[in-house]
């Protein structure tokens, strides 16, 4: 008989623990020892003793967290390392650069953490590499049928032609610093964009670090007191730090997997929603599971009914990621 | 298909009336004919495509999906339409998706019962862009804020024809307007359009400042009724009444057609409900009234009877086939006095007497909102506008009772006000937040912090906060608690330190006030 999942990795208030490989994975707070599957503030903190992820996602966390100084164990994509008993491996995840599944395996069985991942091709990260599991853990961000993403290259198209009808007016990308930026940079020179990119200060400092690693991203220029950019493309942090004094008339954008639900993009007040998702949509989703050929599915972060019930109904034991019963957290 | 789908969904998405002239110029510029000709239609509203209802449409999805993952998806979408479109499983195969050719007179021309095959089959053609276009069609949705003017303002903004000329042949259109765009391009002469429209010479509201600066004795007064601008046209025999945008709504008010019968000429006025049938002079009813008459596909054979109304004329445009409108003012109010006498169901708006600013203001004051003419002014709609001088706002200390969010188009959140009747809160009215945005955060977090209930998009909150609410004026509503609504109400101050007891009560709304004559 086989060991329960539970009986070696489980969730537990701080995280994902693995216990005989004595570390958490994307620890929610500060741990002794912590595997981060890629950078987002939401799966990479401070404060760890000791952190081994990707080259890309070490730097990344040392750039966002200048103070915090960890023991760093660089791991590249396909290199394996022991930890206790358990041997981990990171494989490509395709969500930003740097971001990785985590490959573990204890006593002969294998366990694929996903991390946040896609499986649209992106000109700024290694692209998502299936790997067979016996329990694959998944996240589902968008776990709904109705997140069947179009095109990136349309929703570019998209953006391009609204530039091409308002000459007059400029283009205000809301996108996130890490990853989502680049990503908007990556889509456009595909599309044969190839003006310079005015980029908000906030958004400098991570893009440069793509540039560190070999990322081609065209011309960008800083944001701080540009004048009216007419006729231009600039990128901007979502929210409140958003600057469009002087610009002319901005065409507010936004790109995002939740710009697919009219009522979220009535929300943010974008005039141009672009539904450009750096997480696995359903399609992704359905077919990742199936390109495991999981038994077990453990569903995490976001919509998780759906697709196990999705899962479910074509005979996989699929479940919500929860703590164990009885465990008291 | 898909270009139009695309303008559906940026129209959907646009901030302003200008942007949604040029989005829908961009696309006629780009499309050729007929397709362009059933966007129009479409767009207009010159095509009745409304043959689904929403539930209908999650039904059609059910048949291919599993009910449980519709469930979950309609609960997060919360639209069934876009839910319907959204989730509707895709064969793998390249999209070709029906041109708008296809799909608009089809869906046109089915019955309720034979729309949802069409549908079906199209959406096993067509991406989710465009599914959810066929979607919104079939469910008799517009895109929010893109009315029949302003599609022809997005026509005359790419060809070389002015609105005005436009809107004087449109009512004789039919889709998908072959004859209009070949005229338009120069390939042909201009359509026939018997008994058209006439452009109206626009209004504008006045402000204070602009007021003070205007030499008062040049200018004829009369009252601004509550009611719809229409136009009245009979011409050889034809008998039409136009809305303002130029619409053909002679089918809502067959009683007013009826009335016209030995009218020759052009005339301007406002449409209204009336108190009873006697008249002229006419004696306006509550204007709300006038709502039942509206928005109808056909009328009631009782309607008229019951919602009686008449028209209140203020000027005249043609006189049997003579074009007056280069005449002055003064000269054609004379006229239409001459033509108008005693004729059932129409009468005239009085002029008002008034000397300087000082007469004026009093009026103001007693809630009368003014329309200022020229007295030796054409009426040429290219020309200056009319001058709106409004009542003089009034202001009352009202309860926050609810908030609701705004929608595309709209300036905003809305937030529901009351006054105490009985002791208790009674609604009065929508009123919009215009203040500082601190001030509005501020607003909206005391709404959160303060929520009772969710009714859709609406959350209701304690009555707890004191507003000062202004208004233009107050008017019947016998279907709210309150008996009465305010109109144009708009928050002016936020009472954050007032205890809840110190809002007003419904007595301050019902007395002291001048009703309409």
């Amino acid at each position: 008989m086989t060991d329960a999942l539970e009986d070696w990795l489980r969730l537990t208030p701080a995280g994902l623990w693995c216990e005989p490989g004595g570390f958490h994975i994307d620890p929610q707070r500060a741990v002794e020892r912590a595997l981060i599957t890629h950078g987002h503030a939401d799966h990479a903190r401070p404060g760890h003793d000791a952190v081994l992820a990707t080259p890309e996602t070490l730097a990344i966390m040392a750039l966002r967290y200048p103070r915090d100084r960890p023991a760093r164990q660089a791991l590249r994509y396909g290199e394996t390392v022991r930890a206790g008993g358990v041997s981990v491996r990171l494989a490509p995840a395709g969500h930003v650069l740097g971001s990785a599944q985590a490959v573990l395996e204890y006593r002969g069985r294998r366990v694929v953490v996903s991390g946040d991942y896609k499986r649209a091709p992106d000109p700024t990260c290694a692209a998502f590499e299936p790997v067979r599991a016996d329990v694959f853990i998944t996240e589902a961000t968008f776990g709904l049928p109705v997140f069947r993403l179009p095109d990136d290259r349309e929703e570019t198209a998209r953006l391009l032609h609204s530039v091409e009808a308002f000459p007059d007016r400029c283009h205000v990308v809301g996108a996130y610093s890490l990853g989502k930026c680049q990503r908007m940079l990556g889509l456009l020179r595909r599309a044969g964009y190839d003006r310079p990119v005015w980029l908000h200060p906030a958004l400098d400092e991570m893009t440069a670090l793509y540039r560190d690693f070999g990322v081609e991203l065209g011309e960008t220029r800083p944001l701080g007191g540009a004048g009216s950019l007419v006729g231009e493309i600039a990128l901007q942090p979502p929210g409140p730090e958003q600057r469009t004094d002087g610009m002319a008339d901005p065409v507010r954008v936004f790109a995002s997997g939740w710009m697919q639900i009219r009522a979220h993009a009535r929300r943010r007040g974008v005039e141009l929603p672009l539904a450009i998702s750096d997480h696995a949509d359903w399609t992704a989703l359905t077919a990742t599971i199936a390109d495991t050929g999981a038994p077990e599915i453990r569903v995490t972060h976001g919509s998780p009914d759906a697709l196990i019930r999705w899962a479910q109904g074509r005979g996989l034991d699929a479940r919500p990621l929860e703590p164990p019963s009885g465990s008291g957290g | 298909m898909r270009a139009f789908a695309e303008l559906l969904d940026r129209l959907a998405f646009a901030s302003s009336p200008a942007i949604r002239v040029r989005l829908m110029a961009d696309y006629l510029r780009r499309t050729g004919d007929p397709e362009r000709g059933w966007a129009v239609a479409a767009l207009g509203g010159g095509l009745d495509t409304a043959r689904v209802r929403p539930a209908a449409l999650l039904a059609l999805a059910a048949e291919r999906t599993d009910s449980e993952l519709l469930r979950l998806s309609l609960d997060f979408v919360g639209d069934p339409v876009e839910t319907a479109a959204l989730i509707w499983p895709e064969s793998g195969a390249a999209p070709s998706p029906p041109v708008l050719a296809e799909a608009l007179p089809a869906l046109a021309g089915s019955s309720r019962s034979a729309a949802p095959g069409l549908l079906t089959a199209w959406f096993d053609r067509s991406d989710a862009s465009v599914r959810l276009a066929l979607a919104q069609l079939a469910a008799g949705r517009r895109p929010p804020g893109v009315t029949p003017r302003l599609v022809r303002t997005a026509l005359a903004a790419v060809f070389p024809a002015d609105l005005g000329a436009i809107e004087e042949v449109w009512h004789a259109q039919t889709p998908p307007y072959g004859p209009l765009f070949a005229w338009l391009e120069g390939r042909a002469p201009r359509p026939e359009a018997p008994a058209g429209f006439r452009p109206l010479m626009p209004v504008r509201v006045l402000d204070n400042k602009a007021l003070a600066g205007l030499d008062l004795l040049r200018y004829r007064a009369e009252r601004q009724w509550s009611g719809l601008r229409v136009q009245i046209v009979a011409e050889a025999g034809r008998y039409r009444l136009y809305s303002r945008s130029g619409d053909d709504i002679s089918f809502l008010f067959p009683d007013v057609v009826a009335a016209m019968e030995g009218l020759e000429g052009v005339f301007d006025g406002v449409l209204m409900a009336a108190a009873g049938p006697d008249g002229p002079p006419c004696r306006p009813g509550p204007p709300e009234a006038l709502e039942r008459r509206l928005g109808r596909k056909s009328v009631p054979r009782r309607l008229p009877e019951e919602v009686p109304v008449f028209v209140r004329l203020f000027d005249m445009l043609f006189d049997g086939g003579e074009d007056m409108r280069a005449m002055a003012l003064s000269e054609r109010r004379a006229r239409l006095e001459a033509r108008i006498e005693d004729r059932p169901r129409f009468d005239l708006s009085p002029s008002l007497a008034f000397e300087g600013v000082e007469a004026l203001d009093a009026l103001r004051r007693q809630g009368v909102s003014l329309v200022l003419k020229p007295a030796a002014g054409p009426y040429r709609p290219a020309g200056p506008p009319w001058l709106i001088v409004r009542a003089a706002p009034q202001t009352v200390r009202a309860l926050l009772l609810a908030a609701r969010p705004g929608g595309v188009g709209e300036g905003g959140p809305s937030y529901s006000v009351g006054v105490f009747r009985d002791g208790a809160p009674a609604a009065v009215g929508d009123a919009p937040c215009r203040l500082a945005a601190g001030e509005r955060e501020r607003l909206d977090r005391w709404v959160r912090k303060h929520m009772t209930g969710r009714y859709g998009p609406v959350r209701a909150v304690e009555p707890a906060l004191v507003l000062e609410v202004a208004f233009d004026d107050v008017r019947p509503a016998p279907r709210r608690k309150a008996g009465l609504a305010l109109e144009r109400p708009e928050i002016t101050r936020i009472l954050w330190d007032l205890p809840p007891d110190a809002a007003d009560g419904l007595e301050r709304l019902t007395v002291n006030r001048t009703g309409q004559a």
